[in-house]
């Protein structure tokens, strides 16, 4: 699926896989500016925790993590999360780059999930830059909670991120942006809002790796 | 990953690596990888009785949705508790060649700064003793983390270099528990 940027595809309704791990987050941060954002549930077979991974930006600014979020998954009632559930990188609290700029939603009540995208540290650069990936999310300018979404090709790829010919919005911060890997749906990246103003109007984001800054994939 | 991982209580696990039906004979990764080495760096040895370094962090590479497939499919990286940036690796090109047992082990087993293929394994349940685990290198099949314990005591706690390698196929030195 390859889409002219800044063209998206509205997803309704948005109850099946995988869209219906994507959910929309309403964030009150302690200064009670209230930000959308995006984050999705990722699988962790055997875990006790249920992890929602997002952009770290979605959840700790500079005054600290936020106050509450509102986290809605379609077709399902919405719940909060707060305090000891909200998770940044280290690195994100200290400097505030944009490859620090992961953060994840730990919840123990396993109700509240089912499923999620699956991940991978061992797609090569390779393997990428010949997949088409796929971004959704909940952008800010379209009515309140519809997702929307669009795909590419995958530019270019450093350790730390990579680069897409595909465009997100404000509030899509913490989509995922997934191939398929080995038949299955596969989450390996996060999408902050970065933009880069280039003539592709290509986006960055920071990928999930092994290790902060440590895993180099094969070129 | 390893970040968000270490947010929850599973699927990363820090678990040590003793030698099946020993007392406290552990694999221990004694020095840190440096910078990315081709043959690899750092030091991983033999210990009896555990210290800092016999920690170990055992952390899935890859999951699929909605399933839990068996463990024996699922690749780990296996990092050192202690030393930042530091992962167990297994050189068993030339045993994965021959296919044939070799009465000490051969290959190298040490440490790189990254994870790669050498450095992902399988968490194999031993087909003859029931607990018990091979840990296979999941870019040699076949060839399997050994570790030579009876070169460890009390008064030789350290073991020397080479008393962990690795085997084509396992047997009692390849036999360890997650403890």
């Amino acid at each position: 699926m390859v889409n002219p940027p800044n063209i998206g595809y509205l997803i309704s309704p948005a109850t099946s896989q995988p869209y219906n791990w994507i959910c929309h987050l309403k964030i009150t941060m302690k200064s009670r500016a209230v930000y959308g954002g995006s984050g999705f549930w990722v699988n962790l077979p055997g875990s006790d925790v249920k992890c929602i991974l997002t952009a770290g930006h979605c959840l700790f600014d500079k005054d600290g993590y936020a106050e509450v979020v509102e986290v809605k998954f379609p077709g399902q009632q919405a719940f909060w999360a707060s305090g000891s559930e909200l998770h940044v990188s280290k690195k994100w609290t200290l400097n505030s780059t944009e490859l620090d700029d992961f953060g994840a939603i730990c919840i123990k009540d396993v109700t509240k999930s089912q499923g999620g995208f699956g991940y991978s540290t061992i797609v090569t650069n390779q393997q990428l830059l010949t997949t088409d990936a796929t971004m959704f999310g909940y952008p800010v300018d379209k009515p309140y909670q519809t997702m929307w979404g669009s795909g590419g090709c995958v530019c270019e790829v450093t350790s730390l991120q990579f680069m897409y010919t595909f465009c997100a919005d404000r509030g899509q911060s913490g989509s995922p942006v997934y191939i398929w890997h080995n038949g299955y749906v596969s989450h390996q990246f996060i999408t902050p809002l970065y933009y880069s103003l280039s003539l592709f109007s290509s986006s960055n984001a920071s990928r999930v790796n092994l290790v902060d800054g440590c895993w180099s994939p094969p070129l | 990953m390893h970040e968000i991982l270490s947010w929850l209580e599973y699927p990363m696990f820090q678990r040590m690596l003793q030698a099946a039906g020993s007392d406290q004979k552990l694999v221990k990764i004694a020095k840190a990888a440096t910078a990315w080495a081709g043959s690899g760096s750092g030091l991983v040895i033999a210990r009896y009785k555990k210290d800092e370094y016999t920690v170990l962090d055992f952390i899935p590479l890859e999951s699929s949705p909605g399933g839990s497939p068996p463990i024996e499919q699922v690749k780990y990286a296996i990092a050192s508790n202690a030393f930042p940036k530091t992962y167990l690796r297994l050189d068993g090109y030339g045993l994965f060649s021959k296919k044939k047992i070799t009465d000490r082990g051969e290959g190298t087993v040490n440490c790189q700064s990254t994870a790669q293929a050498w450095e992902f394994f399988n968490i194999i349940l031993d087909s003859t003793v029931s607990g018990k685990v091979n840990i296979q290198s999941a870019e040699f099949p076949g060839v399997f983390l050994r570790m030579d314990a009876g070169c460890v005591s009390e008064d030789h706690p350290d073991g020397d270099l080479g008393s962990v390698n690795a085997q084509w196929t396992a047997d009692s030195f390849e036999r360890f528990e997650l403890v």
